[in-house]
């Protein structure tokens, strides 16, 4: 764990959770410790709930008893919920169902074990089943009854979950502006906004474009990450719900903000699975975002901002 | 009236009888394969709905019956979570025993346009897919 402190006395913490990075911030130095705590308690709980790979947790148990009521923590339901109303907002192209897809293509682990080139079988795509998401029944009193024959992953929105969860949970307990960023999905809760770098790896920053968020959220979805070579064949993990396949659209990268950073990710991550019809449909929802294209071309839509020193 | 003009009366009243008759043969050939299709379409439709009939009782016998789960009770937690919601919009403060949670009024609120950088106050944060 990395602890920064900068000349006006903010305070930075950065560690790995949830098989990515995290990036801790508040305004006050003297918070950061407290916040600290705070998130890594909370990314615990959420690891334990609803992580697909680890055996012993809440959705792995629910996934194996599909079809019928699993008592869960309420944590997980909460996250479930978010994921659903991420489909609904979509017409189902962010999917919580395509935990078997995903397994189909190769992303049966956690992505730090799958090998980057590997002669197994490429694998066959397993598109979702049309609407399944709309079965998953949920008891806020702590259970779920996931669909006959589907498995569950929140990997599009968990995240983005956590990362509002943390940042708020974070502010209720100071009056500091706190900023987490989990893996590209960023929030940013208290009385202030935060600047945010937004690049296409984290590992190297070097093309990043600065904007100031001035509340909510900002997620930046990828296909240039969490790829893997299978039978000669390159996946990477963003899915098409209706062929079960890796997406093949024209853009490689989109960041999006939203009023909360389930919705900016619900927005990126859509943008990315629709492909030709995202600039139309981000721009008809009022979603400033920032898309970038397999050839590295950039396009902006309406209210997100030109860089500085372009004309 | 001269021969060659009678000749051609008669003969346009022939190719009249003749394209009459054509007709009429067409809109009878027409009715009878119409008449033929609808037949053989109904007798295929009554066909498919006696198969389907019949298959039924054998398709709920194959089929699982849906299973009754009740819902579970569960054991109180009360560790309590803060959910935060979009600037200018109450918070709702979420127990990890209470009603459902929805996000769906995050969508209804408008998402932030982000700013143009200012001067580097602070370290920014990183939006960086990993």
């Amino acid at each position: 764990m990395m602890r920064t402190l900068d000349a006006r006395g903010t305070g930075t913490a950065t560690w790995r959770a949830l098989g990515t990075y995290v990036h801790l911030s508040t305004a006050r130095d003297a918070v950061l410790g407290p916040a600290r705590q705070i998130a890594i308690r909370l990314l615990a709980d959420v690891d334990r709930t609803c992580s697909r790979f680890r055996n012993d947790s809440d959705l792995v148990r629910a996934n194996a008893g599909a079809g019928s009521w699993t008592n869960v923590d309420p944590l997980l339901v909460q996250a479930i919920a978010a994921a659903m109303d991420a489909a609904a907002q979509t017409d189902g192209l962010v999917d919580p169902t395509l935990g078997r897809s995903l397994e189909a293509v190769g992303y049966d682990r956690d992505i730090a074990l799958i090998p980057p080139a590997s002669s197994d079988p490429a694998g066959i795509p397993l598109p979702a089943r049309v609407g399944a998401w709309r079965e998953i029944l949920l008891d806020p009193e702590g259970a779920v009854r996931v669909p006959r024959g589907c498995a569950l992953d929140l990997g599009a929105t968990a995240k983005a979950w956590a990362a509002d969860l943390i940042a708020h949970s974070i502010a209720a307990e100071s009056d500091s502006t706190v900023v987490i960023s989990l893996g590209g999905d960023l929030a940013v809760a208290g009385p202030d906004g935060w600047p945010v770098a937004i690049s296409e790896s984290i590992d190297d920053p070097g093309d990043s474009e600065i904007v100031h968020l001035p509340y909510g959220g900002l997620a930046t979805s990828s296909t240039a990450t969490r790829r893997w070579i299978r039978g000669g064949v390159i996946r990477h993990h963003l899915l098409d719900p209706r062929t079960g396949e890796p997406t093949r659209g024209p853009w490689r990268t989109v960041s999006a903000t939203g009023a909360t950073c389930v919705a900016a990710n619900t927005a990126s991550t859509a943008s990315i699975v629709m492909g030709d019809k995202a600039v139309g449909w981000l721009t008809t929802r009022g979603i400033p975002a920032r898309l970038v294209d397999t050839q590295g071309r950039i396009v902006r839509t309406a209210r997100w901002p030109e860089p500085a020193g372009a004309s | 009236m001269s021969r060659e003009t009678a000749s051609r009366d008669m003969s346009l009243n022939a190719l009249a009888v003749l394209t009459g008759a054509l007709t009429a043969a067409a809109f009878v050939g027409t009715g009878l394969v119409t008449g033929l299709a609808a037949g053989y379409t109904a007798q295929k439709a009554q066909e498919k709905a006696l198969s389907n009939a019949a298959a039924a009782p054998l398709l709920a016998d194959i089929a699982p019956p849906p299973v009754a789960t009740p819902r579970p009770t569960r054991t109180v937690v009360t560790t309590r979570y803060v959910q935060g919601t979009a600037q200018g919009v109450s918070r709702q403060t979420i127990t990890r025993t209470s009603g459902s949670v929805s996000t769906v009024r995050s969508y209804r609120q408008p998402a932030p346009a982000p700013q143009p950088a200012r001067a580097r106050a602070v370290a920014p944060a990183p939006s960086a897919a990993s």
